[in-house]
């Protein structure tokens, strides 16, 4: 099967920023993502976990996205922005999709 | 009734043991937990319980001359709390300008969870008291964050400030009053508040068997969730907390509470309204504040504003502040 090569990013993002996060992302052309509760984990700062917080604070979101190279570098000088007073982190990956359309 | 048996009475109430169970339950490290969806299903239930109960007795009872003077007492005490609060932490406990101002806005602002304990306790001891205070606590949410914005941002230093400014010129800034005064906590208290005016006493009747019977047995299931989230916020940060700020904790809802108990008989409120202005003032918000502070002061440390708000005042507000509360305003005000 036809497949064609796209940029896949990771963002993990504090959830009172997840808004903010996914509208640099559209703003900057993305077409196709997906925001995702998390569990817990481990950072800079230490253990951190999401079960029972009341409210949004304290809680992170993981927005999965695809994206064509050419719109990376706008992307990513967004999120440097967004990241640099947040808890988080964002990682960039080669990826395959079936339909080169939808990105 | 003197304060040492209001305070054994509450503390033997099931809310309180309630809760006293889910904070044992997170420091053993028990695996107990109320799944998300269900915590927050039971506070959608008490808000609008709340709120539909305010509502009512305010059609009831009709509006009087202390409504606006109450209203104005609460936004007041929410924008001088976090003041003095901000004076008081920077005095003894050596937290940063922007951690201080981070936790004088937490204390500012108000727990509707304690409100909701209050009221239960009121009406476990047949006090009555004005409906419209569902309204003063509305309105005391927003004023404390934007005090504490200006103590943080008017020492902020140059590199936090161009941050500040480059975040705000991305797509998507979140307006934070917005946000704020329409969270889904407020939407619903007033909301509920304004449905409960309307349709009256008779209306309310109506839907009793679903917003008042089932009432406390609700808040009993969501204390227990309250215990369980401070207790394993205990467990993970209160190291973050030093001495200084752990008694900050303890006893600033006691200054917050002579506050509210101050204006309250300068408004001329009832007994039991000015009992609830004093739990108004002394509860530290966790659920609003903390969301905004993550936006608008990012640098402050959660570790620090969640653990004290929801680990230490909370727990101290259910179990000692509220009776206390309650016998100051009858001492007070009787």
């Amino acid at each position: 099967m036809e497949t064609f090569a796209k940029k896949r990013l990771e963002i993990i993002v504090e959830t009172p920023v997840a808004k903010q996060a996914c509208a640099v992302l559209e703003h900057r052309g993305v077409r196709a993502y997906t925001v995702m509760q998390t569990l817990r984990g481990l950072g800079e700062e230490g253990p951190w976990s999401g079960e029972g917080v009341v409210g949004a604070a304290g809680q992170m979101a993981l927005i999965l996205a695809v994206t064509t190279e050419n719109r990376l570098d706008g992307v990513l000088d967004d999120l440097r922005v967004l990241m640099r007073r947040h808890f988080g982190y964002v990682t960039v990956t080669d990826c395959e999709v079936m339909r080169s359309d939808r990105f | 009734m003197d304060s040492l048996a209001l305070a054994a009475q509450n503390l033997t109430s099931p809310m309180v043991l309630c809760f006293a169970l889910g904070l044992a339950a997170a420091l053993a490290r028990s695996d107990l937990s109320i799944p998300e969806p269900i915590a927050k299903a039971l506070s959608i239930y008490l808000l609008f319980a709340i709120g539909m109960k305010g509502g009512t007795s305010v059609a009831a009872h009709g509006v009087d001359a202390t409504l606006l003077g109450a209203i104005f007492a609460g936004a007041v005490l929410s924008a001088l709390i976090p003041v003095i609060a901000f004076i008081a932490l920077r005095a003894i406990s050596g937290l940063s300008r922007v951690d201080a101002a981070a936790v004088a806005a937490h204390y500012g602002s108000i727990s509707i969870v304690t409100f909701v304990a209050g009221t239960s306790a009121l009406g476990g001891l047949g006090i009555d008291f004005e409906g419209y205070m569902v309204a003063v606590a509305a309105v005391m949410e927003a004023p404390a964050i934007l005090v504490a914005l200006y103590l943080a941002r008017s020492a902020a230093s140059p590199e936090d400030a161009a941050a500040a400014e480059e975040e705000a010129h991305l797509p998507g800034e979140p307006n934070l009053m917005r946000e704020v005064l329409l969270n889904g906590s407020i939407v619903l208290l007033v909301g509920a508040f304004a449905i409960g005016v309307i349709i009256g006493p008779a209306g309310a009747e109506e839907i009793a068997p679903f917003t008042v019977d089932p009432f406390k047995g609700v808040l009993c299931l969501f204390l227990l969730d309250m215990g369980l989230i401070a207790g394993r916020g205990l467990r993970s940060s209160v190291k973050y907390l030093s001495p200084p700020v752990l008694l900050f904790g303890l006893v600033a809802p006691f200054c917050g509470a002579a506050l509210g108990l101050a204006a309250a008989a300068i408004v001329g409120l009832s007994v039991g309204g000015a009992a609830l202005l004093a739990v108004l003032s002394a509860s530290a918000s966790y659920i609003a504040v903390p969301a905004a502070m993550r936006v608008a002061l990012p640098q402050a440390q959660p570790a620090i504003y969640l653990t004290l708000s929801l680990g230490v005042t909370f727990p101290m507000n259910l179990t000692l502040g509220i009776p206390v509360y309650i016998a100051a305003a009858q001492a007070f005000l009787a």
